[in-house]
């Protein structure tokens, strides 16, 4: 079955169409990346599937029942989202951070039981943030804090991971850490992730599956193989691009 | 059997002084310092904005000017408690034009928006002057009540009104705590954690307006206290509401009452108001806080 799913999904935003008639498939399980220029509707349509737009058309489903379907509460149990960059206003430590996670499964008190506590140290282990568990936030790096929000995501027991460029900005090391435990997760425990990137070469290296997206409308979409190609991407992005397909199947990407 | 006054007089003059003087100011203290010390708390949290605090705002001048206006043109007409009413609709109105100014495309910054406070301040004192000065003479309390809040002198019989509301609004607030952590983050963000976001932030603006409302028709306009509270716990407690905001109250209550020892003791037999005591120490640690945060508050 397939964990996400957008039909003829289009949103308008002061008169202008920014995503135009999106139909796509997550498998569970499986890791989609979403690729376009700059302005293409990318994190509109993160929006989109996470459920805070309503689209002008169409309709997005999470485990085959549609979003608008689902209480709030409900939603944030299925579906997390890691958005990008992460500061507060207020000091908040890595532990309250990832503790936020807990939020659609505590009762109305807030107060997390041992349990909860449990599945917070678990998700701070996942992402090797336990050890700055007590810091605030404000005291990390870039890479560390987005880190914190996938463990926060992880507390969620989401099922669905939504990302919004989660490793931009961040160093080599810090970026290919973080797509590891995000496949590493995937393998392990069958999380279904859609993630909105920059970096071609992690797409064609870490998604099974990926849908490029120019003017709000898709290009190409469908399982890395016959869609990640340097006809599609040169498409796509008005540059020459090249792609080399490894062994294991990862698709590198060269201009 | 004696009834109620005629014990209280033949008690001696010290533990009437005690007892009828004293005790409902101290009271008055802690209701007030609770109830403004909660709803900056909840105002910096649901702005994201810790500069936020009803007076800067320009809520506790919406409040006073609420106020003033029954008490000026007379609608008051003797209806029970229609001041702390007027003044809580005055809180709720200016809070809504602080939520407009804050959301939305084209929102203030957070420094902007204190400014914007601040001259809605301004224009809601130059009313309540306006008003005080041409009204019939002994209708209202000095436009000095008003401006330069002080616990000498509540209103007549608001007291107990003035404590149900704030403990209603003070416990809705604790009670909120965790949703207000997720609001903190952006209200998409808190969507995402399954908060109605909407929802959340209507009940706790209300709260704390009213609770803002209750303290100005009861003390007049006493400034920073929301403010310097929250900040100085934050380093205490953390961030994480649902400690904070018990906290904000218990330590709220605390400070104003402190405060008003200080304005009631300090020049003898002369009394400060305690709005000029809270002031004095709560400017320049705004100043302070102002000029730590310069560079990315914009």
């Amino acid at each position: 079955m397939n964990a996400l799913a957008a039909h003829d999904l289009s949103f308008s935003y002061a008169g202008r169409t920014v995503v135009n008639r999106v139909t796509l498939e997550v498998p569970a399980g499986e890791m989609l990346g979403i690729v376009g220029p700059n302005g293409s509707g990318k994190t509109t349509l993160l929006r989109l599937l996470s459920g805070v737009l309503r689209p002008s058309g169409g309709a997005v489903s999470v485990l085959g029942r549609p979003v608008a379907d689902y209480p709030r509460r409900e939603l944030a149990q299925l579906v997390a989202v890691v958005p990008q960059g992460g500061g507060t206003v207020f000091p908040y430590t890595v532990e309250e951070m990832v503790g936020m996670g807990r939020m659609p499964h505590l009762a109305w008190t807030g107060w997390l039981s041992e349990r909860d506590r449990e599945i917070c140290r678990e998700a701070m282990r996942r992402t090797d943030t336990e050890r700055f568990a007590g810091r605030t936030l404000d005291q990390l790096s870039g890479g560390e804090r987005q880190r914190v929000l996938i463990a926060r995501a992880l507390a969620q027991e989401a099922r669905i991971i939504l990302l919004d460029e989660a490793s931009s900005f961040l160093d080599l090391a810090q970026e290919l850490g973080i797509f590891r435990t995000l496949d590493c997760l995937r393998r392990e425990q069958g999380l279904t992730f859609v993630a909105v990137s920059h970096d071609l070469n992690l797409v064609g290296a870490f998604c099974g599956r990926v849908l490029l997206l120019r003017d709000g409308s898709v290009l190409a979409s469908g399982p890395r193989r016959p869609t990640y190609t340097g006809d599609n991407l040169t498409e796509l992005f008005g540059v020459a691009v090249e792609t080399v397909e490894g062994p294991d199947g990862r698709v590198r990407v060269q201009w | 059997m004696l009834t109620e006054p005629e014990a209280r007089s033949s008690l001696p003059m010290q533990s009437r002084i005690l007892l009828d003087l004293r005790l409902p100011r101290v009271m008055l203290g802690l209701l007030v310092g609770a109830a403004l010390a909660v709803a900056g708390t909840t105002f910096q949290g649901l702005l994201r904005n810790p500069l936020a605090d009803p007076y800067l705002l320009g809520v506790s001048g919406g409040a006073a000017l609420g106020a003033v206006f029954v008490l000026t043109t007379g609608a008051a007409g003797g209806v029970p408690l229609i001041v702390p009413a007027a003044a809580c609709g005055g809180a709720l109105l200016a809070v809504a034009a602080v939520w407009r100014l804050a959301s939305g495309a084209g929102a203030l910054p957070p420094t902007a928006l204190i400014l914007s406070g601040v001259v809605v301040s301004a224009f809601c004192s130059a009313l309540v002057m306006f008003m005080t000065a041409i009204a019939p003479a002994g209708r209202v309390q000095g436009a000095m009540f008003w401006m330069m809040g002080s616990l000498a002198s509540p209103p007549q019989g608001i007291l107990p009104a003035v404590a149900v509301v704030v403990a209603a609004g003070v416990v809705l607030a604790v009670l909120s705590g965790p949703q207000l952590n997720a609001l903190s983050l952006g209200e998409e963000t808190a969507a995402h954690l399954g908060i109605n976001a909407r929802r959340v932030r209507l009940r706790l603006f209300f709260a704390a307006s009213v609770i803002t409302g209750a303290a100005v028709a009861s003390a007049g306009l006493v400034g920073f206290v929301g403010l310097v509270v929250p900040h100085a716990l934050r380093a205490v407690v953390g961030a994480d509401h649902r400690l904070l905001i018990p906290a904000s109250a218990l330590a709220g209550a605390v400070v104003l009452m402190l405060a008003d020892t200080v304005a009631r003791s300090v020049l003898p037999p002369a009394e400060i108001p305690v709005g000029v005591v809270t002031a004095l120490i709560g400017a320049p640690f705004f100043l302070v806080l102002l000029r730590r945060r310069r560079g990315w508050m914009g």
